[in-house]
């Protein structure tokens, strides 16, 4: 394939926009990925990805607009930039309105993030689900589903407030394995990674064959409030809605249950989460936001309490706040969240909450109220009822049904078995490194007819 | 046509390099979205989202290869790389079912091309429609709202190796809003839309500033004057929106053959559903779920699907009787049968899987008066807010936003955030009843990983189910 000019093409946009625009910022990002997915012990697919992203954000009088196009827009590029002009000029002024920062200079990272062999080797995927199958049924279980991922990013950043382009690039590779025993007898495992040889695929396989067999034979539970063990699975599903609501834009759409609480107790003095793009098993290692401005560590919560939210420049305009290198463009969001990690070991934690249940996966969340925080989500892939500080069995039929803030009130102990988690399904899309978590008196329910 | 020569170019390349089956897809999403919040433009957005597909077949292993870039070079790298991809695997076990080819094109029109009204006219609309949100709010506060208009124009192109060739345009638009209320210590949260396969003639059609309005008035009604709900057994009704989103959930996904094969295990999950399940009796004769794709006008509509193979409506129970479950050429053919036209991507460099396009119960003979009528002590769930189910949707729950305490045949009070959940075989055992009444809304179902939000329509009629247990939030 022929080798695009990334710079060449975000500075001549940039160059064309500014005719009309007072402002503009060109995000241009390139990668190459390799997806395989296999099930029933079996590869289903395998697959490759070419894109180009060509981001264009423009300023005019305060008025803001936005153009997301792919590469084949290149070449209407004149009458595509014409339209653009057109409905700046008819746009209307942004009632909180800020101007496109300073763009960070020289941003160059320490190490190298990238392994070439994720864009360039898709056969090495191939080879990880194989062992992936392999390894599940040798921990005794029927079947094996899952995927790998690898993806390459290359990023140019212009923009009308700095001299010189921005540059990034990085790779990241996922993998996640699902064991079945039977319909409801599911195990799973996950791992997110820099490179190729971070994935240990005989690993994942043999703990998700492994829990599969632990949740053999489940009993119906009752419903009610348990003591619970939250594995970092589960954990990270959770700690993705803490990724919204610790958003600004969110904040202020009334979308977020830390509406109103900044500088106020959103959980137990034992939580804290921070945003770090430079965790090593980050999926998302930004050097620089969507309006270049330099990422950095953000302490979102502190001791339990809500010390800071995510900005891009509106957002940071509406709340008098400084920029913290979060900029989506409409949404700032975090790239990696981290929740501090604690003292125990998992068997200590078990030990700790003596009796009650060991959540290992929970999916699809849904709010009732998103500023309240009610909430529930579907439990898979184990519930363990634990008592006498030991794992007795797998439970089943029950829903985990609760409250976002109450959740994070009542964690009373944290693991040290920090694990780096990415699931197709965690609600916001952000990765998290996050041990296990013990928190009191979470709620569960159960189906009419279960 | 520039598209077809590309996507037919691509196809010659794949054939020539061995593939066994090859189909190649060109798509182009002309996407314009503008959020209003709290009485400002927030955004104001426009996307092209283009490029081209190739999906191969060789000795049973399927390879998939995209690239947003459109010179000969890369059209014949991705056709290589897709049967690279292919044979890597060693082989495999993949058949696709036969099916008939075609050579067509077409095209939803519109009465009013969403590209032709200014951008001050959309504004006006949505400012209007704000300033008339906000006048609502008295005792009860409308405490913030974001408006949003969305339009999306897809074009498409599909060949496949076997002489297919369908190209296809449809425009999709859509006005939704989210909003917040509150009063004393309670709020609701709120998202609220429709939408459909139109232009700007459905600002016209679907009327959204009544919907919003009758829709907002009922919801402030509900946070200021909802009781609690004393938990026990009640009969239901589910209104339109509720019972789209059970037959979407409980019937239109764990009918998904892909889902029922395992092919989804690791991701959306498996089904409660077994094959052995087709033809045996599983609700009252009066229940009939279909998917129709080829609705007019509805948000999921098309009338070819992504394998070139012409979509029909496909009744997945019929009167209380699973008739047949959602499928694709490759699930099809392990049942012996043919594809019924659910493959669909959501974009060009998506994989096409099984989905659904519009499904819904069809409407029943009862007036919404007749459900009412014998129900001694019920509740009227119009509207949710929280909804889930289980991986192999078998376990659901829905909670009411919109709900009314029903009391020997009369609609009463507002409740507040009655909890239904319950087991999807139980629900369908107990549906007795389902009224004339016909209403759809827009939504987007997510599948898949990577995932793969494709355009739909949930609703339906008014249903009836019995002498079943409800609880509030703990």
């Amino acid at each position: 394939m022929v080798e695009l000019d990334l710079e060449g093409l975000a500075q001549d946009i940039m160059r064309r926009v500014l005719r009309f625009a007072d402002d503009c910022v060109v995000l241009v990002g390139s990668s190459k990925s390799h997806q395989v997915r296999f099930s029933q012990n079996r590869i289903d697919v395998a697959k490759t990805w070419n894109e180009t992203s060509i981001g264009i954000m423009m300023d005019k009088d305060k008025r803001v607009n936005v153009l997301e196009l792919s590469l084949p827009s290149v070449r209407d590029i004149d009458e595509v930039l014409e339209a653009a002009e057109k409905a700046l000029l008819s746009s209307q002024p942004r009632p909180i309105y800020a101007e496109l920062p300073e763009v960070a200079a020289g941003l160059k990272r320490g190490v190298s993030v990238v392994d070439v062999r994720v864009r360039d080797e898709p056969g090495r995927l191939i080879d990880h689900v194989h062992t992936a199958i392999e390894a599940v049924k040798a921990a005794g279980a029927r079947r094996a589903a899952g995927s790998i991922r690898g993806n390459y990013v290359s990023l140019v950043l212009a923009s009308s407030r700095g001299e010189a382009s921005l540059f990034d690039e990085y790779t990241n590779v996922y993998m996640d394995v699902r064991a079945f025993l039977d319909g409801e007898e599911t195990g799973h495992a996950s791992q997110l990674s820099r490179g190729i040889d971070g994935i240990d695929a005989e690993a994942l396989g043999r703990e998700a064959g492994e829990t599969a067999r632990l949740n053999s034979r489940p009993i119906v539970f009752e419903p009610g409030r348990y003591d619970t063990v939250i594995t970092p699975n589960a954990a990270a599903s959770i700690m993705n809605l803490a990724a919204r609501a610790s958003s600004a834009f969110f904040f202020l759409m009334g979308m977020s249950f830390f509406a109103g609480k900044l500088g106020q107790s959103v959980g137990s003095d034992k939580f804290n989460l921070i945003d770090n793009p430079f965790n090593p098993n980050s999926r998302l290692p930004r050097l620089f936001d969507d309006e270049g401005v330099e990422t950095r560590r953000n302490v979102i919560v502190e001791d339990g309490v809500l010390k800071g939210l995510l900005h891009n420049r509106f957002t940071a305009k509406a709340f008098n706040s400084g920029l913290t290198g979060n900029s989506g463009w409409v949404v700032p969001h975090p790239w990696h969240l981290e929740v501090g990690a604690g003292d125990y070991s998992f068997d200590e934690l078990i030990r700790e909450l003596g009796k009650g249940l060991v959540l290992n996966n929970v999916t699809y969340i849904r709010f009732q109220n998103y500023v309240v925080g009610d909430f529930s989500g579907v439990i898979r892939d184990g519930l363990f009822y634990v008592e006498g500080g030991e794992i007795k069995g797998a439970v089943k039929g029950l829903r985990f049904s609760d409250n976002a803030l109450r959740i994070l009130r009542n964690i009373v102990a944290l693991g040290r078995d920090v694990k780096d988690i990415y699931h197709w399904w965690l609600e916001f899309g952000t990765s998290v490194s996050t041990p296990s978590i013990l928190v009191k008196d979470c709620g569960y329910t159960k189906a009419f007819g279960y | 046509m520039f598209d077809e020569d590309i996507v037919l170019e691509a196809l010659r390349a794949a054939g020539s390099l061995g593939a066994d089956y090859a189909e190649v897809r060109f798509q182009r999403d002309k996407s314009y979205s503008i959020v209003f919040r709290d009485g400002g433009l927030e955004v104001y957005g426009y996307g092209v989202n283009e490029g081209i597909s190739v999906r191969t077949l060789v000795d049973g292993a399927m390879g998939f290869s995209t690239t947003d870039s459109l010179d000969r070079e890369a059209i014949r790298s991705v056709a290589k790389e897709s049967i690279a991809l292919a044979k890597a695997q060693g082989g495999g076990s993949i058949e696709f079912a036969d099916a008939p080819t075609y050579n067509i094109s077409y095209e939803a029109r519109v009465k009013k091309r969403f590209e032709d009204i200014s951008l001050d006219e959309k504004l006006s609309y949505l400012s209007d429609l704000d300033k008339e949100i906000v006048s609502l709010g008295n005792d009860v506060k409308v405490a913030s709202r974001t408006l949003m208009l969305e339009y999306t124009l897809t074009s498409k192109v599909v060949a496949t190796s076997e002489g297919t060739l369908v190209s296809s345009v449809i425009p999709r638009f859509a006005v939704m809003a989210y909003i917040v209320l509150s009063y004393g210590g309670r709020s609701i949260t709120r998202f609220v839309g429709l939408g459909g396969s139109m232009g700007w003639e459905g600002i016209d059609v679907w009327r959204p500033r009544d919907f919003f309005v009758e829709n907002i008035k009922a919801l402030s009604r509900v946070v200021r004057d909802a009781k609690e709900v004393e938990e026990g057994k009640y009969d239901i009704i589910l209104g339109p929106e509720t019972s789209g989103l059970a037959a979407h959930e409980s019937c239109g996904h764990p009918f998904e053959l892909d889902r029922i094969l395992g092919r989804e295990g690791a991701q959306a999950g498996e089904s409660y559903v077994t094959i052995d399940m087709l033809g045996r009796k599983v609700s009252s004769e009066e229940v009939t779920v279909i998917d129709d794709p080829t609705l007019p006008y509805s948000y999921g509509f098309y009338l070819f699907d992504e394998e070139g193979v012409k979509a029909r409506p496909r009744y997945l129970i019929k009167n209380g009787v699973v008739n047949e479950f959602l499928m694709n050429r490759e699930t099809a053919a392990v049942l012996g049968l043919e594809s019924n036209g659910a493959a669909r991507a959501s974009a060009y460099n998506r994989e096409p899987i099984v989905r659904m396009a519009n499904t819904y119960f069809a409407p029943g003979d009862h007036s919404f008066e007749e459900l009412l009528e014998d129900v001694e002590r019920g509740i009227y769930l119009k509207s949710f807010g929280e909804w889930n189910i289980d991986d192999r949707r078998y376990n659901m729950r829905f909670i009411g936003q919109e709900a009314y305490l029903i009391e020997d045949g009369e609609v009463k009070h507002p409740l507040w955030n009655p909890v239904f959940e319950i087991t999807v075989p139980n629900f369908y055992a107990r549906i007795d009843a389902v009224d004339r009444n016909l209403e759809f809304y827009p939504a987007t179902c997510g599948k898949s990983d990577p995932g793969q939000g494709v355009p739909v329509f949930t609703g339906g009629p008014n249903l009836r189910v019995r002498d079943v247990y409800v609880s509030k939030i703990v």
